[in-house]
């Protein structure tokens, strides 16, 4: 009986724990990408109906410097292909070329930031504002501060994504660099975090253990006993001496989470260039049927 | 231990898939200079649109290596969304 519960409950799902095919990580990405999707088809369909309504509309193409913005299209798939090629390297492991590339993105990301930021200012200084420029058609600039800014500010959230993602990528091919080349004592003993020793400067101190170990600096912080609340020393490692030959502690890395984080970043990397495909099409290049001159 | 292991290539691909991007980034702004009836260029001006959000999807976002479930639930919402998004336009457009 119980058998054939567990059968029929296989053929119904038949997904297993992972229906997907990819982490929980991944899909929750996915997810949220979907939902920002739909934001932003909300803001362009608001758009799109405003630009109805209105009868007639500015162009676009005048009021703006399509080489500016076609620029701006240009640095942001630049940084997508980048970004594709960390994603790429984390996947394979070469983590020096993952830092390189991320970089790389974030600099596209600031470039775009700041071109962008010019185009709002000359905006601004042309008389635009949230509910009124000199075309005449408050939704013209209202819907170009709220679309643009919005995608703007996803870009400014994806910099800061992406930085996070370099700084860890960085502490942790150095915390695996340090585990593969532990620091040593004078015996040549590895001293990880946790390892017995002994403090050679202080003789009558009994046993203590290593806290920390900082193997770029050379020195180890261990707990002297009966000092107190504060007894932390920094001491170089040559003087401690490990008791024992201690086991190595597990890595501190784990690659599938490792290469996991760069990957989940750069889907919301390309969907921010995914969406301006459609702003750069629907905002700046398809032209109005009716067009209205500025009332300078 | 499901993982889908997906499938392994060079970086070259990304060059490809950037190359055609801005191709197609050069071919939106060029049919804005040609003076063509205005369907035909918003009808142009959507296809390229269309074809750039493909390429990303496919091969930057790596749809083209998941499961097909996968690209199926996500480009499916996608691209109703974008019906509903062209429709609007196509009647700004006095395409109908």
């Amino acid at each position: 009986m119980a058998e054939a519960v567990v059968e029929q409950k296989v053929s119904v799902w038949g997904g297993g724990v992972s229906p997907f095919g990819m982490s929980w990580g991944k899909f929750m990405m996915w997810i949220f990408l979907l939902s920002d999707a739909f934001t932003f088809g909300g803001l362009l369909s608001a758009y799109g109906a405003a630009r109805m309504t209105a009868g007639a509309w500015p162009n676009a193409t005048e009021i703006f410097n399509i080489g500016l913005v076609g620029a701006m299209t240009f640095i942001l798939i630049c940084s997508s292909a980048t970004m594709a090629v960390a994603v790429n390297a984390a996947k394979r492991g070469d983590h020096p070329l993952v830092e390189r590339f991320l970089l790389l993105t974030i600099a596209g990301g600031l470039t775009f930031l700041g071109m962008q930021a010019y185009e709002w200012t000359h905006f601004i200084q042309e008389g635009a504002r949230l509910h009124t420029n000199p075309w005449g058609v408050p939704a013209f600039s209202a819907s170009f501060f709220i679309i643009t800014g919005f995608h703007g500010g996803h870009v400014t959230s994806g910099v800061l994504y992406l930085m996070y993602v370099f700084f860890k990528a960085r502490a942790e091919r150095r915390a695996l660099e340090d585990w593969q080349t532990p620091l040593q004592d004078r015996r040549g003993r590895p001293l990880y975090p946790g390892a017995r020793v002994r403090v050679l400067v202080l003789p009558d101190r009994p046993e203590t253990v290593v806290e920390k170990a900082h193997p770029r600096i050379g020195r180890v912080v261990v707990l002297l006993p009966g000092k107190g609340a504060n007894n932390a020393a920094m001491l170089p490692a040559d003087a401690v001496e490990a008791v024992e030959e201690p086991p190595a502690p597990p890595s501190p890395v784990d690659p599938h989470t490792r290469a996991e984080r760069v990957e989940n970043a750069g889907l919301y990397w390309h969907f921010v260039d995914l969406v301006w495909v459609f702003i750069f099409t629907l905002m700046y290049l398809i032209p109005p049927a009716v067009s209205v001159a500025a009332a300078h | 231990m499901s993982e889908h292991k997906p499938a392994q290539h060079g970086y070259g691909i990304y060059g490809v898939t950037w190359f055609w991007l801005l191709v197609v980034t050069v071919a939106e702004i060029g049919v804005t200079l040609l003076h063509i009836p205005r369907g035909l260029l918003i009808t142009s001006l959507v296809v390229l649109a269309l074809i750039k959000a493909a390429l990303i999807m496919a091969y930057f976002m790596h749809l083209r290596w998941e499961r097909p479930v996968v690209a199926t639930l996500f480009s499916v919402p996608v691209a109703l969304l974008l019906l509903a998004l062209f429709v609007a336009l196509a009647l700004d457009a006095q395409l109908f």
